[in-house]
This record gives structure tokens, sequence and C-alpha cells, in this order.
């Protein structure tokens, strides 16, 4: 991989770096960005601990070291502590929440695939609404979410008739079916390659997840999913203190900034602790079949062994690790 | 030298076997056994336990009268079989606490789905692997899936339609697009000429 020296020699570089004060730091590398990097983490780093009031708290440190961190992949592990960090004392300036936020790396051996048997779903959106109260979605009128269910007729797969508004008195409606989209994680994912400046990737576990703090909004994945699975938040989230999750991932459900893109990452903060996905404890109907690929005794494994599957627009070549299934 | 244990082994598998002991697929008794390819699991117990259990409390005293007939509380309405079915068909005539399978299990057992598999024996085996039913908790380790009763009432299991949760926002600018999407006339009811035609006259 391209990025391994660079890691490595950074990791190197940046040990320590905290325990030096702003004006001390030697930077053998001639890389400018990485000059100032060092200086705005030395210096957030070394004043952490001291209060600062005259500046709202560590504001002004904070933004510095925010301005001046690299990509998630690119980080060293000191400078990811410092970032989890940034992150939750933001969170309790923002929202006034202690929240936990960490980086829980993948787990070897395991690659996350979901089905969702069509015949059991039923209309509920309980999965969606389980979703934004997981993923500390903003809760004003007009803020995302990662599931939409989409409503069609017996006999219809053509996505363009579907309806994602539909709320009759009670659902199923006779003659529809409902078709619950969010991320596919692709095994192909075109959104990862349309983005310019590598804000989004796939983990080893198969997550395609964003680095919301290197994202610059530029909304090109948005056009290049072919799920409508990415969402653009054109609003700070707002969200009322006692409904924050303080348990959060950087690469998950950490309350998002505003104009970023964001998608659904398989609940990667429960599900890398092998916890399920808030969607499927939600379902009520066991509609959803989370679980390992790579385990030939899992759940998911039995369902595409034996039962008709498909997966959303599968001629794209896009390789969705997310199935659909009937029985 | 062939010690004398040694040659015991055989001598009692033998007789066990004849006996029915040893080999529960020989024994009509022992009932389905599960299916032991499918990955371990736990089943997580009744929410409250049975309001009427056990049921031998009344029927002990009771005459036990097998002609289909409309019962009062606390018995609960029967909406199951399509009308084909009555309480007989799952609870034992003699011992009310008992469930007709084979063996028997007790009405307010954990094991429920080995009554339901007796009729519904796709769903159950789909339950055993993990395509039907529901896992709670992990996806990992160890695997605890919920009973047939925990999501169906035994006595009207169809689950009954309700009201969804509400639909999603529309961006702040954006309209909500005026009325329903335009309903797809399915092809059966659109007026196909072709499909009026007599067979014969297309044959010749
Ligand atoms: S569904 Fe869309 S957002 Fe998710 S991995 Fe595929 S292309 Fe990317
Ligand atoms: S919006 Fe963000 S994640 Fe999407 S393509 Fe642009 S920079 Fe990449």
């Amino acid at each position: 991989m391209v990025w391994n020296n660079h890691e490595n020699s950074n990791m190197s570089d940046q040990h320590d770096v905290s325990t030096q004060s702003a004006g001390t730091v030697t930077v053998p590398d001639p890389h400018r960005r990485r000059l100032l990097k060092q200086l705005g983490i030395a210096g957030a780093a070394g004043t952490t601990a001291a209060s600062a009031p005259a500046w709202g708290g560590s504001t002004l440190l904070d933004a510095l070291g925010g301005f001046f961190q690299d990509q998630y992949q690119r980080m060293s592990p000191s400078e990811i502590e410092a970032a989890l960090a940034r992150i939750e004392r933001k969170a309790k300036r923002d929202l006034g929440v202690d929240i936990h936020c960490d980086n829980t790396p993948p787990q070897a051996g395991v690659v996350f695939g979901y089905a969702l048997n069509v015949s059991r779903c039923r209309g509920y959106r309980d999965c969606v609404q389980a979703c934004i109260q997981e993923n500390n979605h903003g809760r004003d009128p007009s803020s995302t979410a990662y599931i939409r269910v989409l409503e069609l007729d017996h006999g219809q797969m053509n996505l363009e008739q579907a309806d994602q508004y539909y709320d009759p008195e009670t659902v199923p409606v006779p003659g529809k079916y409902y078709l619950p989209v969010q991320c596919m994680q692709c095994a192909d994912p075109p959104c990862v390659k349309a983005c310019p400046v590598e804000a989004t990737w796939m983990e080893p576990d198969g997550i395609v997840v964003v680095d919301y703090d290197w994202c610059i909004g530029c909304r090109y994945c948005m056009t290049a999913c072919p799920y409508w699975a990415r969402h653009f938040n054109w609003k700070q989230p707002t969200i009322p203190a006692d409904q924050v999750n303080p348990d959060t991932h950087y690469l998950g459900n950490r309350p998002r900034p505003v104009g970023v893109v964001e998608k659904c990452h398989f609940c990667i903060q429960r599900t890398r602790k092998g916890r399920l996905p808030a969607c499927a404890e939600a379902c009520p109907t066991g509609a959803r079949v989370f679980g390992n690929l790579l385990d030939p005794h899992s759940e998911i494994r039995y369902v595409l062994a034996n039962k008709p599957v498909f997966q959303l627009k599968s001629e794209l070549g896009t390789e969705p690790k997310f199935w659909y299934f009937t029985d | 030298m062939i010690r004398p244990v040694t040659l015991c082994f055989p001598l009692v598998y033998l007789i066990l076997t004849m006996a029915g002991v040893a080999s529960h697929a020989a024994d009509p008794q022992a009932g389905f056994q599960g299916y032991p390819e499918a990955p371990a699991f736990t089943v997580l117990p009744r929410e409250a336990p049975l309001k009427n259990y056990p049921c031998m409390r009344c029927h002990d005293f009771l005459k036990v009268k097998t002609e289909p007939r409309q019962l009062r509380a606390p018995h609960p309405e029967l909406d199951h079989g399509a009308g084909r079915f009555w309480c007989l068909e799952c609870h034992d005539p003699e011992n009310r606490n008992s469930l007709r399978t084979t063996p028997p299990i007790a009405t307010n057992s954990n094991e429920i789905h080995t009554l339901c598999g007796r009729c519904h024996a796709t769903q159950e085996r789909d339950w055993y692997f993990g395509a039907h039913g529901k896992r709670v908790g992990l996806w990992q380790g160890e695997r605890e899936i919920l009973d047939c009763v925990r999501c169906h009432n035994p006595h009207q299991p169809a689950i009954q339609p309700r009201k969804p949760q509400p639909p999603p926002a529309v961006r702040s600018g954006l309209e909500r697009p005026a009325g329903r999407p335009e309903p797809v006339v399915p092809i059966w009811e659109q007026a196909v000429d072709g499909l009026e035609q007599p067979r014969e006259q297309q044959h010749e």
C-alpha cells in the first residue's frame, strides 16, 4: 500500500511529540503541511490539561488541532488519540454530553454481510427510528436517515415507482411490498472511486467508512452511489442532550459536522464489539440477518446458500454485501 | 490376548440397539432431534409465565369434550389454520398440561418450536439455521434466539398490521413530491387483444 512507509515514518516522527513544547519540535520532514500539523498537535496536546478559560475552554487549540488533523488512515496512534479527545471535548461543548469516542479496530477474519427477507418486511420503519437514535442523527425535521423503506407494487421492481413517503393508517398495505434500502457496503464501491480526497474507503472488515473530518463535502460520492445511500448534512445536526448516544466510534456515529457526507456503516461502533446493528435489533419481524461472511456456519452464509437471494442493481457490478431474499 | 472388557462393548451395543436405546433415529418415541449441523443456540425463555398454567388445575375435574365449539374465557379466541383447527390439534386431551408432540412437552415449555415445527417444518428448519426468527444481542459468540411464541401468538399467529413509524423528512428547501407515484397497472389488468383470442385459432 502507498501509505505504509508514510505511516511508519509518521509514527516515529510523532512519537512522544506531546512531551515536547511547540517551540522545540524539530521536524525532519520538509513537508510543510506536516510541520504545521505537528505544531498544531503539539500545541493542542501540550495544553489540553491546562485550562484556558479566555478561549472558552480549549476551543482555539482544538480548532488548531482539528485544522491540522490528517486523514484517519495516515494518523499515528497518538494523533488519533488526540483527535478522539478533541471529539469528546467538542461534544461536551456543543451538546453538553460526555460521550466516549473510540476507534475499535476491525476483527481479523471478519467481513460483514447483511441479508434482508423481503417476504417478512412489513414496512414498519422501526429500523429507521432505531438507526436515527443509535447513530446520533439530528432530530430536527429535515435531518438525514441512513435507511429508506421503499413501498412498491406487487409484481414491480422499478425503483423509480417506489414511494418512500408512504404513511397509511396500517402497514402492510394490500398489494404492496416493502424494500428497505441502505448502504450496501459494496465490495467494489463506486463512491470510494469518486472521492477526490480519499475521505472514504473500505475497511478490512468490509465496511465503507467516511472520515468526516477529511471530507470536503463535494458530494461526488453521492452521485456515484447507485443506491442513494449517502447523505449530506445541510445543517448542523441538533440532538437533545438526553437523546445523544454516548457510545461512539470515530468512523461511525460520532457527532458529525455540517457540510459533510455520511452513510450507514453497519453500526461500526456496535458490530466491531460483537453486537448486532441497531436496525437488526429493532426489526420486529426478524427480517434482518447479519453476520460474518467468512464464517461458514454463520446465519448469513446459510441464507446465501439456501435461499433465493438477489442484490439490488447487481448488473452494475458494485458487488453489494447486502442481499435480499425471499422464502 | 483379548480382554473380556473389550469383548463387552460390541455385545452391550448390540443389546442396546435391539432395545432401541442406543440410536435415537431408530426409536420413533425419541421424536425429532433437531438439526445437529445447525449452529448451537440458546432459546430465550418466555417474557412472562403462562397465566393459567398448569391447565390440569381445572381440567382435572372436567370431562374431556372433543366436539369443536366456542370456548369462553379464560380460553383465547382461536384464529389458526383457517378454521380447520380445534384446541385438541395441539393440546393433549388427556393431559392438558402438555402439548401433542413426540415426546410430549409441557405447555409452558421453552421448546415450543418442536410443536410448531410439526406443520411448519420449513420455518422450523430455517429457524434452526437462522434464516427465520430473530437473534438478539450479539452476532458473535453465544447465539441467543427467540422462540416462535415470542413473535407469534399461537392462537392468532398472523402478525397484525399496524401504524408505521413516521415517514422521512424532506430536506429543507425542497418539497415532498405531490401525490404518490403513478400506480402501475399490472399486465393482467390491462386489456390485451392478443390474449382474448381462442386457443384453436392461435395454433392454426
Ligand atoms: S451502497 Fe453506495 S455508499 Fe454504500 S458502498 Fe455502495 S456505492 Fe458506496
Ligand atoms: S463528499 Fe466527502 S466523501 Fe464524498 S466524494 Fe466529496 S470528499 Fe469524498
